[in-house]
């Protein structure tokens, strides 16, 4: 008896590390392909710049907020970065994009904590206000870098590895370091899991807050910068899914959407759920729109494991 | 003494008008401001003009109105549309009345969907909405291959879209039709005042032996069929149909439910305010493009109304609690 | 006892940590301090007690820096100092337990130990082995039981919760810990514990605020003790040289001799019964029986679980075993509309959340109960709202300038008055109310006991919760005395006193 929940405990801990063996062990057996360099160089890359903003997510989500401008701060970086190119320079113009992106989270912390207003609901307002700007910077059409090396960032290679993967990999090294060892990683647990405990023991919630969402658009901006050195365009829609899914995979690893539990090893492991799946659907050669179908049901029934779970807490 | 009395109630009655209709005020100076800008505002043609504009996001306003005054949001709105827009054309050839009943049936499914999974379950309805939004959106995209659906250019199903009766255009009549029948529903049924309750304070509601559960789930089942109805007349004047044309509706939707008063919170709201929301947003936009401000200026101007309202609207709240 | 006080004298010049002078701090319409002055001995524990209400825990967030004082001095180790908030006081030496453990559920317990204060190696990254070896270095200073510093605290039982909130107060050298209600939900060994924990605390030249409705535990531990009574000091007499009564009688203060409302009595019928009532780890075995036209009082402290009992009888919460009887037939009561269908009502503690809609008008919030009633097909007859909706402010005297007043705007006894005639719209058999005049004003008060009284009379069962023993003993023809979720006794009015009250909620009758 005791041997049995043992072994159901393990599981149950483990159960994500299991997923995703089960999923790389399932895929090479009935698409040998998966297991091709290219393909796998693919998947990385695929998973990278979501990767990168999960990473943010998971610091806010953690420490009890929500951010839904995210997909909005990844498009306006982009465009940012495509228009100040031929005035500043391939480094200059990205420093300033993520600069402004940083700021986009700034501002959504400022009407958190000074303007009192509910995490849901502010995000949501600049989401739609950061989309707005995008439009009207971009007159609604996709515009286009005007020089080759914006390429550089997306495409280029460090010893043959992607540029993204080597970010997503530095954030996240970076991340869990800072969650670790750090006073403002640490409270993002305590914030987020008991906010009257913190500001009875004098910590100052307000400035950690504001940090929190200036670090997850900040994240937004480079994963923005990244997709559309890719796509070589920069344009108001690219990011318009990108909270959902997010915040999904995000949920899917364990971080509990109420606040107060996360790690960064979780995030990256739904990350890699979701990119299997996603490389898994492609390999299968599965219809694009059923694509979508598979997307929204796992989204959807990821979030009510968290919520059934969250009640009975 | 009787004269003291009557001064409070002034005084009250006074307080009560000014906070519930301000923005009615505001839609007032908006019409004049723009009527004195431009000559061709206020003319019969444009103002005809714009209430068919808003007709279609009218409609589907006043379908949210319930979901927000039950503490809800329903962010699939778009993609309902979209659906119900592919399956009216799609299924034409098989009868015009049959085309409008399995679609307005469909609407009604995919409302209880969200029900459902936010009503009984209670699950977080934002989240909720969103994914169903890339689930009916994808449902519509496979059930029309990716095309556009044309419909038949002579068919009796087109009167809904551009047909009038007495002069006045069917869809206006429509609109009309629902904003009577929402606001029958939410001020003289029990329904309605369980709604209010409900919406207002779902604990005091369970005590009162109201099943939340249910009023919230007939809630989106309310917006899913004006969903329906919308996409039904939509279709009807385009006759035709793209599979992602109800993206763009949601965020006026919402904007017309938000800006006409109705709070985010829940139990407060009307379909009064919803009209006055929809009319003023109908103003602003037809204003805009009257006085030919490029798309996407106008998109802009529409975001920071949006985010504005938002945030009066949470401001408002946080006083209310604070009481 | 008495080494205890030659112990202060040793000390030196009896010497003080604290002193409180003339405080005094007003809330609205309420005095809940009047000139109090405290005082506080180094390595001393100071009991602090009195009656619900008394002024106890608006002293207490005074010194944890939750309330600003409006008069008065403080003073601490003789320096006159203000305590600006919570981070203040913590750094002043004040660290206050309060009954809700605040604690981060999720994290470690050397985590919470070092909240805002981890410690750091050279480079200035956390040092998680310094904290953990820290932690357990102040665990093991007082407390005899092993709490591991690695577990988490949401895996802890509520006293070595407790022990942890005690650690915190160490790592930051606080010299005056508060207590509130610290053994509220302890077992006898676990207090048992507390008391060697705070015996080997004032050994280490800590003292103590000690707050306890348990006069056994202050003359176990206490070496002087205060009284509150209606926000003002009536005594502090050391330990030794007082008792239980006398303690009693200063809490009380009012002339035990008081006429009760005696007067009719109540039918024989039984309405309503409840056998073996329980829920696990709530309450348990609750039985009693209510009759036509009686008033039957649920005495007790403040987290004595009455409320749970009344909101388990409504159909709120989770049962695990018992059965309920109206008018001798059986019945299931899973929810509210089930209690309301069998004819229950219930008036709930807090009208302010759960009692009324207070964004909705008099009269929306008269008629929740009945829409049924007063609709047509699923059309409300809003012409029969308006008559019924007057009816009820005639009959209870609701003061309200209009139906569609908004009921936010309402004094708290009129807000009162609305809940209790939407419960009575369905013409309940029994009427359960929850603290029916908590926080309204004298004038008020009186009027809802009458009604209370008179709807008595007409034959309703009623079932009244109360903290205020004068309610209780003023309108109850019976009273059931309830603790830690049991009953204690069942009194007549007539064998009934505030004494006798008092010491069966305490728990030493």
């Amino acid at each position: 008896m005791q041997g049995k929940s043992g072994i159901y405990k393990f599981i149950m801990n483990q159960r994500l590390v299991i997923i995703v063996l089960v999923l790389i062990i399932v895929l090479s057996i009935v698409r040998p392909a998966f297991l091709r360099i290219n393909n796998l160089r693919n998947l990385l890359l695929h998973i990278s710049t979501n990767g990168i903003m999960a990473i943010g997510m998971t610091i806010v989500l953690i420490s009890g907020a929500f951010d839904l401008s995210i997909g909005s701060v990844m498009s306006l970086s982009g465009i940012i970065a495509i228009m100040l190119l031929p005035y500043l320079g391939l480094v200059f113009s990205i420093l300033v994009a993520s600069i402004g992106g940083a700021f986009c989270g700034f501002f959504n912390g400022i009407i958190i904590t000074k303007g009192k207003v509910n995490p849901f609901i502010a995000t949501l307002g600049t989401m739609v206000l950061i989309k707005g700007l995008c439009l009207a910077m971009t007159n609604s059409e996709p515009i286009s870098p005007d020089s080759d090396v914006f390429g550089v960032i997306g495409w280029g290679e460090i010893s043959g590895i992607p540029n993204p993967v080597i970010f997503l990999v530095m954030i996240s090294i970076a991340a869990w370091f800072i969650l670790k060892y750090t006073n403002m990683g640490r409270n993002i647990y305590s914030i987020g899991g008991n906010e009257f405990s913190c500001r009875l023991a004098g910590i100052n919630v307000n400035k950690y807050k504001v940090i929190y969402f200036t670090f997850c658009s900040f994240l937004a901006a480079l994963a923005g910068i990244i997709v559309s050195s890719r796509a070589n365009i920069g344009s108001a829609v690219l990011g318009d899914n990108a909270p959902l899914i997010i915040i999904a995979l995000v949920v899917l690893g364990g971080t509990s959407l109420y606040g107060g539990r996360g790690t960064i090893f979780g995030t990256i492991l739904g990350l890699l759920i979701f990119g299997l799946i996603d490389n898994g659907m492609v390999l299968l050669g599965i219809y694009s729109y059923y694509q979508f179908i598979v997307r929204g049901t796992i989204i959807l029934f990821v979030i009510l494991a968290d919520t059934l779970i969250g009640e009975r807490r | 003494m009787s004269n003291g009395k009557l001064e409070k109630r002034w005084k009250l009655f006074l307080n009560n008008f000014l906070s519930n209709y301000s923005i009615a005020f505001v839609l007032i100076i908006v019409t004049i401001v723009m009527s004195v800008i431009s000559n061709r505002f206020f003319t019969i043609s444009n103002l005809f003009n714009m209430l068919r504009a808003v007709s279609i996001f009218g409609i589907m306003a006043f379908g949210l109105t319930f979901v927000i005054i039950g503490g809800g949001l329903d962010l699939s709105i778009g993609s309902i549309m979209s659906l119900c827009m592919i399956n009216v054309i799609l299924l034409q050839p098989h009868g015009v009345f049959f085309s409008i009943i399995i679609t307005i049936i469909l609407g009604l499914f995919a409302g209880m969907i969200n029900g459902v999974i936010i009503g009984k379950i209670g699950a977080n309805a934002l989240i909720v909405t969103l994914s169903t939004q890339i689930l009916f959106q994808a449902a519509a995209l496979i059930y029309s291959g990716g095309f556009n659906q044309l419909g038949d250019p002579d068919s009796p199903f087109n009167i809904i879209g551009s047909g009038s009766v007495i002069g006045i255009p069917v869809p206006i009549l429509i609109l009309i039709g629902v904003m009577i029948i929402s606001q029958f529903i939410l001020s003289n049924t029990v329904f309605g005042r369980r709604l209010y309750i409900t919406g207002s304070n779902k604990r005091a509601a369970y005590t009162l032996g109201i099943h939340t559960s249910n009023i919230v789930m007939s809630t989106y089942m309310i917006s899913g069929f004006t969903c329906a109805i919308a996409a039904i007349v939509l279709s009807a004047r385009l006759t035709s149909s793209q599979p992602t044309s109800g993206a763009q509706y949601l965020f006026d939707v919402f904007t017309a439910v938000i800006l006409g008063g109705t709070t985010l919170a829940g139990g407060k709201g009307s379909i009064f305010n919803t009209i006055i929301g929809i009319l003023l947003l109908g103003v602003i936009s037809n204003g805009m493009m009257v006085m030919s401000v490029s798309f996407s200026y106008q998109q802009m101007i529409k975001g920071v109304i949006l985010v504005l309202a938002v945030i009066y609207d949470s401001y408002v709240r946080e006083r209310q609690l604070a009481r | 006892m008495i080494s205890n006080l030659t112990q202060g004298i040793d000390m030196g010049i009896n010497k003080y940590v604290l002193q409180m002078n003339n405080i005094s701090k007003n809330f609205p319409g309420v005095k809940a301090l009047e000139n109090v002055s405290f005082n506080l001995f180094k390595s001393e524990v100071h009991a602090l007690v009195g009656e619900n209400g008394a002024g106890k825990s608006t002293l207490i967030k005074i010194l944890s820096g939750l309330y600003q004082k409006d008069r008065g001095d403080i003073f601490i180790d003789d320096a006159e100092i203000n305590i600006e908030g919570t981070r203040h006081a913590i750094e002043l030496g004040i660290s206050t337990i309060y009954q809700e453990i605040a604690l981060v559920e999720e994290i470690t317990v050397a985590e919470n130990i070092f909240l805002s204060d981890r410690p750091k190696t050279n480079r200035g990254l956390i040092d998680w082995k310094k904290m953990k070896s820290r932690a357990e270095d102040i665990l093991n200073t007082f407390s005899s039981e092993k709490i591991e510093p690695g577990e988490k605290v949401q895996d802890l039982s509520v006293a070595r919760k407790y022990f942890v909130e005690i650690a915190k107060a160490l790592i930051h050298k606080s010299k005056i810990i508060i207590m509130d209600e610290s053994t509220a939900s302890l077992s006898e060994a676990e207090i048992n514990m507390l008391y060697d924990t705070i015996k080997t605390l004032k050994n280490q030249g800590i003292s103590i605020i000690y707050i306890s409705h348990r006069l056994d535990e202050i003359f176990e531990i206490a070496d002087r003790v205060s009284v509150l009574r209606d926000g003002k000091l009536i005594k502090t007499v050391n330990v030794s040289e007082t008792n239980k009564d006398e303690l009693i009688k200063y809490m009380i203060g009012r002339d035990i001799s008081e006429m009760y409302g005696k007067g009719y009595k109540y039918e024989k019928d039984v309405i309503f019964k409840v056998e073996n009532f329980s829920s696990e780890g709530v309450f348990e075995n609750i039985s009693f029986e209510l009759h036509r036209g009686e008033i039957l009082g649920f005495a007790g402290l403040v987290g004595a679980r009455r409320t749970e009992i009344m909101r388990a009888l409504f159909g709120l919460g989770k049962i695990t075993s018992g059965k309920i009887f109206i008018e001798d037939k059986p019945v299931k009561i899973r929810n509210p509309a089930d209690a309301v269908k069998h004819g229950i009502g219930f008036v709930s503690e807090d009208r302010r959340i759960e009692g009324l809609v207070t964004s909705m008008s008099v009269k929306e919030n008269l008629t929740p109960l009945i829409l049924d009633e007063i609709s047509y097909l699923g059309l409300l007859k809003k012409g029969l709202e308006s008559k019924i909706a007057q009816k009820s402010i005639k009959d209870f005297s609701i003061k309200t300038p209009s139906l569609n007043q908004l009921v936010m705007n309402l004094s708290g006894g009129n807000q009162q008055k609305v809940v209790m005639a939407k419960g009575l719209t369905i013409a309940p058999k029994i009427l359960i109310l929850d603290e029916p005049t908590k926080g309204i004003d004298v004038g008020a008060k009186a009027e809802i006991h009458r009604l209370i009284k008179d709807l008595a009379k007409k034959g309703m069962g009623m079932i009244i919760v109360s903290s205020e023993m004068p309610e209780i003993l003023g309108v109850c023809q019976r009273i059931i005395s309830i603790r830690n979720g049991r009953i204690v006794k069942i009194f007549n009015i007539e064998e009934a006193n505030e004494e006798v009250l008092l010491k069966a909620a305490a728990g030493y009758l």
